[in-house]
């Protein structure tokens, strides 16, 4: 690939270059700043437990939209139409509200760090390890997807080589994430997610506007591609027929996301107070419900207006960029692409830094580390994380869309992980050694799956019912463990002391 | 695996998410408010985060049933 090393001639205007390096100043200094903040490891993981509601909520937006979902989102609403929203409504609203009212009281009340941290509370430390080898693993090839879509994107716009955008995308990230945690981590999201969702709205006023305007936007849609303007897909859609979408995405790959993606709870467990917890992940929803408006909308331009069919779906959005947007515009939705990547790889590094230090590093170690070592060690493993995102990133470009490889990722794991969550907190009588069985058969089964070329949907769907049968099979006939041990961690005694209070 | 959802005709997905978006409510309202404001400075009504959940799925409900 010769993009990965050349550069190559743009005519893009000084006003976007400034509008673009004037952000990556901004940010970095901001973001910087909250370094003053750390001085434990509880200030770096989880910013002192202090995060009101509403910065954490426009956090975890701000950490789920990543230059996948410009990129991705809008290719795929290229390529499939308005069904590409079902992993912003009915692939995330509902299970946002079941993360919200039944899993942060717990992890909250757990006191835990971590949600591996929480599954070794409520099982055993091998189920710790194993969890968090398995999300630290996701989430350092998550960081290549992010910076390969970002290097994408300056590749077209800016035609900067693909491995020189990925290494200078990093760096600025990096700095300000090694050194601030999750403090400076969630309130450089805030700042983010207001420059995307501006950059959202420009782009969808000026796109409407210049296909004649939103009467005729529709009318063209339903005119040339009434197919595009359906939510659900028929049943023989081979990427995403319907009952995969309920089942599937519906029913286990959305949930496990929103209840045990380590990066998004991150910053829940941050709150200050539980009601805190709980709030910002509604309010986090709210803003969710208009998510479709940054991604959809700009695949429907590249739809409409394109002289020619592209050849690759994921170039709808540079294509927009490029080619509908005047200079400043133009700048300003590269600057919202940027800030997305940014608080997408900083939340994704916090995370991982906390798994590997605690959940494993922690775990394997049989002196426990001081929170001076602890602290130091975080920044050192966050460091790491990025290093081995950036050798991750040209992976991406071996699947057919960056969107699809990101679900096909968590579609392995987060049947079993998010079955041992669920059973774990709602039915005390789960035992540890049922955990630990379901979580690796669980995961062989997603395997074999896999390998068997079965869709992704009902890969997920499948391996959570098989872990969840082997969950209740195995604890009928192993010891579960005390009362005591299982206080503040499942469903009965949370509820119980809310209403004894 | 999935062959005879292949038969069913496409409303019956809309049918699918409406009872998904019915079931979370009624999960969410099932909930004691103590449960519910625990943590929360005062008992004040938008504090109340059922209300807000039923915000959003009748607006998740309004979308489905549209497209």
């Amino acid at each position: 690939m010769d993009n990965l090393l050349t550069f190559t001639r743009t005519d893009v205007s000084w006003i976007d270059l400034s509008l673009l390096f004037a952000y990556l100043a901004g940010i970095t200094v901001y973001g910087y700043l909250f370094k003053k903040r750390v001085h434990t490891s509880s200030d770096y993981f989880l910013a002192g437990k202090s995060l009101p509601w509403w910065v954490i909520g426009m956090s975890i937006i701000g950490t789920n939209i990543g230059s996948n979902d410009y990129v991705g989102g809008a290719g795929g609403a290229y390529r499939i139409g308005m069904a590409q929203a079902n992993f912003e409504w009915i692939g995330a609203i509902p299970a946002m509200i079941i993360a919200a009212f039944i899993f942060i009281p717990f992890y909250w009340r757990a006191g835990v760090f971590s949600i591996p941290e929480y599954l070794g509370k409520r099982y055993s430390d091998s189920v710790r390890v194993i969890s968090a080898l398995i999300l630290s693993l996701f989430s350092v090839l998550i960081v290549g997807v992010f910076l390969w879509a970002t290097a994408l994107m300056l590749q077209t716009y800016l035609g900067w080589p693909i491995l020189l955008s990925i290494v200078i995308t990093a760096g600025v990230v990096g700095l300000y994430t090694v050194s601030g945690g999750l403090a400076a981590v969630a309130y450089t999201d805030a700042v983010q997610l207001v420059i995307m969702f501006t950059g959202a709205v420009v782009v969808a006023v000026i796109g409407i506007h210049a296909a004649g305007g939103a009467v005729s936007f529709a009318s063209q849609l339903q005119e040339r591609f009434p197919d595009h303007l359906h939510t659900f897909l028929p049943s023989t859609h081979g990427e995403f027929p319907w009952p995969g979408v309920l089942l599937g995405l519906g029913l286990v790959l959305s949930p496990a996301y929103w209840c045990t993606n380590q990066a998004i709870m991150q910053r829940c467990l941050g709150a200050r107070t539980e009601w805190d917890g709980k709030a910002s992940m509604m309010f986090a929803a709210m803003a969710k419900t208009f998510v479709p408006l940054l991604i959809v909308l700009p695949g429907f331009f590249a739809l409409l207006m394109a002289p020619e069919t592209l050849g690759v779906s994921d170039q709808a959005l540079p294509w927009v960029v490029k080619n509908l947007l005047p200079p400043g515009v133009s700048g300003l939705l590269f600057v919202a692409f940027i800030a997305a990547l940014q608080s997408s790889v900083s939340s994704t590094l916090n995370s991982a830094s906390v798994m590997v230090t605690r959940d494993i590093l922690g775990v394997a170690r049989k002196r426990k580390l001081s929170d001076g070592e602890e602290l130091r060690l975080g920044r050192v493993i966050t460091l790491a994380a990025l290093v081995a995102g950036i050798f991750c990133a040209p992976l991406t470009a071996q699947f057919r869309g960056i969107y699809v490889y990101v679900q096909q990722l968590l579609s392995f794991f987060q049947g079993p992980v998010f079955a041992l969550l669920l059973m774990g907190i709602l039915f005390k009588r789960i035992t540890p050694r049922a955990g630990l069985w379901s979580l690796l058969l669980g995961l062989g089964f997603a395997a074999l799956l896999g390998l068997a070329g079965l869709n992704m949907l009902y890969m997920a769907f499948w391996s959570f019912v098989l872990s969840v049968a082997l969950l209740f099979a195995i604890s009928a006939v192993t010891r579960p463990k005390n009362d005591s041990d299982l206080e503040n961690l499942t469903y009965t005694s949370v509820v119980k002391e809310a209403v004894d209070v | 695996m999935f062959e005879w959802i292949h038969g069913l005709p496409l409303w019956a997905s809309k049918a699918g998410a409406m009872v998904i978006f019915g079931s979370v409510l009624a999960v969410v309202w099932s909930l004691p408010a103590d449960f519910v404001y625990f943590g929360a400075p005062d008992r004040g009504r938008w504090r109340d985060l059922r209300v807000w959940a039923t915000i959003l799925l009748a607006v998740q409900c309004g979308i489905y049933y549209v497209f």
